[in-house]
Order: C-alpha cells, then structure tokens, then sequence
C-alpha cells in the first residue's frame, strides 16, 4: 500500500502535547491551517512507493521549486492510502513542473474539496499520519546527485538555489 | 581610592578584578562611553545578583572617590556619578540623570525616580528601532518558506552592516518577551542560516541559549537553527536534549539535527 505525502511548513505545530493545557481531547490548533491551503479547491500530495523508496526524491523534487536557497529542512506527514480511502478522496495524477523531470509523475490531487473535506483531511493526518522532517543536507546531497546524473531542468531552477548548490548559473 | 564605606572594600575589590568578564556576561553595559552627550568621564558598577550581599557600588575614576549605597532586592541597578553635581541612576536598560544627592539609602536614591530614559547608545538605538521594525512587519504573518527567506534577508542585512551588537540586540528584545513565539521560532532559524563568520560565535551562544526554552516552539526554532549553522559543538548538547524531550514530534526534529550534524 504506498503512502501519500503532505507538505507541511512547521511539523511541531501538528504536536498537541504543547497546547494540552488548553486543547481538549481530540481537537487540533488553529495554527496548522497554513498547512492546508488548497488552491483550486484542490489538496495537493506526492504517492510516495510502499517500501519509500523514493521519498527523498520526491523531497528534492519539492525542494528544486524553491527560490530560498537550501538551508531549510523539510517538513512533512506521510499518510497511508488506505486511510485516504475512509475519506472517499481520490487522488488523481496531475503531474508537477519541478526542476526534477523524473519525479514529477508522482504528484497528485486530490479535486473538488469543501472546507469540511479538509478538515476531515486534517483530523485523518493528525490521528494516523507520520510526521517527520528531512534534514537540508540530505536534501542537498540528494539534488546534488540528481544534477550530476543530468536529471534536473536547470531552466526551473532559481539562481539563489543553483549557486548554493555549485550549478553554473 | 576612598571608599565611603567600610563594607564595599571587599565589593570593590572583587569588581574591579571582574570587570571585563561582568561585561561580556552582561551585567555591565555603558554605552553611554559612546554617546557624547552623556558623560564621558565616568563608570559605574553594576552588581550581578551573584554577588552575596545586598549592596549597590558605584565609583568615579577620575575623581578617585567612591559611594556605595545599602540595597535591597534590586536587580540590575547601579549609579554613575556625572562632571559636577549629577549622578545617573541606571535601572536594567533605563537610565535617568538627576542632581547628587546625599544619602545612604538605595531607596531613596531609586525609588523615587519616575521616569527612566532607555539606556542605549545612539547606534544601538538606530539597530534596535531597525530589528523592531522587521520585528514587526513579520509579528503576524503566515510563515512558509517564501516568508521565511524574507524574513531571513531582513536580518542578514542589518546583522551584516552593525555586526555584534545587533546579535546582542535581538537577544536582548527576544529575551524582554515582546514577541511571540513564532516569531522567536523564525528569527533562530534565521540566525542559523546567515552566512557571516564576523557573527557566527554570537549566533552561536544566543542559539544555544534558547534550546531549552520553555516553549517547545522555541526550541525547535533553535535546534533548526543550530543545524543550519552547521557548527558541531552543538552535538553534545542536542544529544542531551533528545534524551530529555518530552514533545515526540520535537525529539525526533532533534534526531534529524544530530544526524545532520554527525554525517558531514
């Protein structure tokens, strides 16, 4: 069964055990709405393969969009598809325009959401996701590969990024 | 030296051979030295509240006298006496100037004070009102990586052009807890990845400091930090905070820290 990845920004506001004072039991915070912005009513993830075999490419292929340099981990939650079937989603192949050709066929959404389809998004994510984070170098290690195996669009890639990762600009 | 009373020798004497490393540990600060229209021709003592005994010492070189007051649960509060017939009484980062009087009680001498000026040299007023500013433009914003590298900027810039102080500065303003936690959580991230070895040792120690803040948001803010900053004396005591955090999702962001550490 393979898993679907979620962005998050800050994985430690996913971690209620700081709000327990004030969280009741089974609630979330407020504050991880920015995790669950969905542009065109659309949820976006990455089908990450049963033994995770692609992950950190996956990252990296996330990573080579950004224009802010390398030195931010990644933060993520993985959730098993057959939690995403509870909720009926069906996500469907949209694939990304990363700098990083070969690992864009693995992005999906997930269409046609309502404000309470994300929430039940949220509290499925918050009760059996995984939440993890990938270290900035691992991540830098990774595209630095990738570039020396030709496989990423150096044209998507920002200069701020290509400089910190020694590709000519 | 004359010391006006008798308990201070032993006070004297310990300050005056620790000077420089009650400076550097905070607990004296003069930027009025630098300021030309305060007086330059004199120094005080601030008493760390290490030191036992509840006195208050303040001594003029040039005029090679000294006063010391009797004081009582005061914090970072000393005097300074001015050219003439002034004296400056400094409370934490507040300062007022006011006429020399003639007593031996601390209270009379502070509580009676009802307005203190902000004790900060001209420079170090113009980094602090700059960090304010970014401060604030970023106090309510929805971070993600976009805002984040912003932010980031904002602060390599005015780190880069003031150097030391403005480090010293943004401890100083994260540490009066007028921010927020997300905004703290932010600038350590920050402070990790500016690229400046002028400042790195002092990015370092505020970093350092705020691992074991009581705020859990902080403290990942600190340990991102220190992982960006890529400086492996932070190990031995990241390691020492895994085994001691109580927040999973944090105590595994501290295991991806030391593995980034550790790896390269």
């Amino acid at each position: 069964m393979p898993y679907f990845l979620r962005a998050i920004y800050s994985n430690i506001k996913w971690d209620t055990t700081p709000f327990s004072s004030w969280l009741k039991e089974g609630e979330l915070p407020s504050c991880i709405v920015r995790d669950l912005r969905a542009d065109d009513n659309a949820l976006s993830l990455w089908e990450i393969s049963d033994d995770k075999s692609n992950l950190l490419d996956i990252i990296a292929a996330f990573v080579s969009l950004r224009r802010e340099g390398i030195k931010y981990d990644f933060d993520y939650a993985l959730l098993s598809a057959n939690h995403l079937d509870e909720l009926c989603f069906t996500p469907l192949k949209k694939p990304a325009k990363t700098a990083y050709r070969d690992m864009n066929h693995y992005h999906r959404d997930v269409p046609n959401l309502s404000i309470n389809n994300v929430v039940y998004f949220a509290y499925l994510l918050s009760r059996n996701g995984k939440f993890d984070r990938m270290g900035w170098k691992e991540i830098e290690a990774r595209l630095k590969e990738a570039y020396t195996r030709g496989q990423l669009d150096l044209k998507r890639m920002q200069p701020e990024l290509k400089k910190q990762l020694g590709i000519p600009v | 030296m004359v010391i006006a009373e008798h308990e201070a020798s032993t006070l004297d004497e310990y300050q005056v051979a620790n000077l420089p490393q009650i400076e550097h540990h905070g607990y004296c600060y003069f930027p009025f030295q630098e300021n030309p229209q305060i007086a330059t021709q004199s120094s005080g003592i601030f008493l760390s509240s290490e030191v036992p005994g509840n006195y208050l010492f303040s001594f003029n070189i040039d005029a090679e006298s000294a006063t010391v007051f009797f004081a009582s649960g005061f914090g970072q509060k000393a005097l300074s006496f001015l050219p003439g017939e002034q004296i400056m009484l400094l409370a934490g980062r507040y300062y007022t100037i006011q006429n020399r009087i003639q007593t031996h009680s601390y209270h009379e001498v502070f509580d009676t004070v009802s307005t203190y000026t902000p004790q900060i040299s001209a420079s170090d007023l113009q980094i602090e009102q700059s960090a304010i500013n970014i401060f604030d433009a970023y106090q309510h914003e929805e971070f993600d990586t976009d805002i984040a590298y912003e932010f980031t900027n904002a602060l390599d810039i005015l780190i880069r052009a003031n150097g030391k102080p403005a480090v010293r500065i943004i401890n100083d303003l994260i540490n009066e807890q007028i921010l927020n936690d997300d905004i703290i959580s932010e600038t350590l991230k920050a402070l990790g990845r500016i690229e400046d070895e002028n400042t790195k040792e002092e990015r370092y120690q505020l970093l350092m400091g705020l691992i074991k803040d009581d705020s859990a948001i902080i403290r990942d803010g600190a340990v991102s930090g220190l992982s960006f900053l890529d400086d492996r004396r932070a190990l031995a005591q990241l390691r020492i905070l895994f085994e001691t955090e109580t927040v999973p999702i944090l105590k595994n962001n501290i295991k991806v820290a030391i593995k980034g550490l550790e790896t390269y």
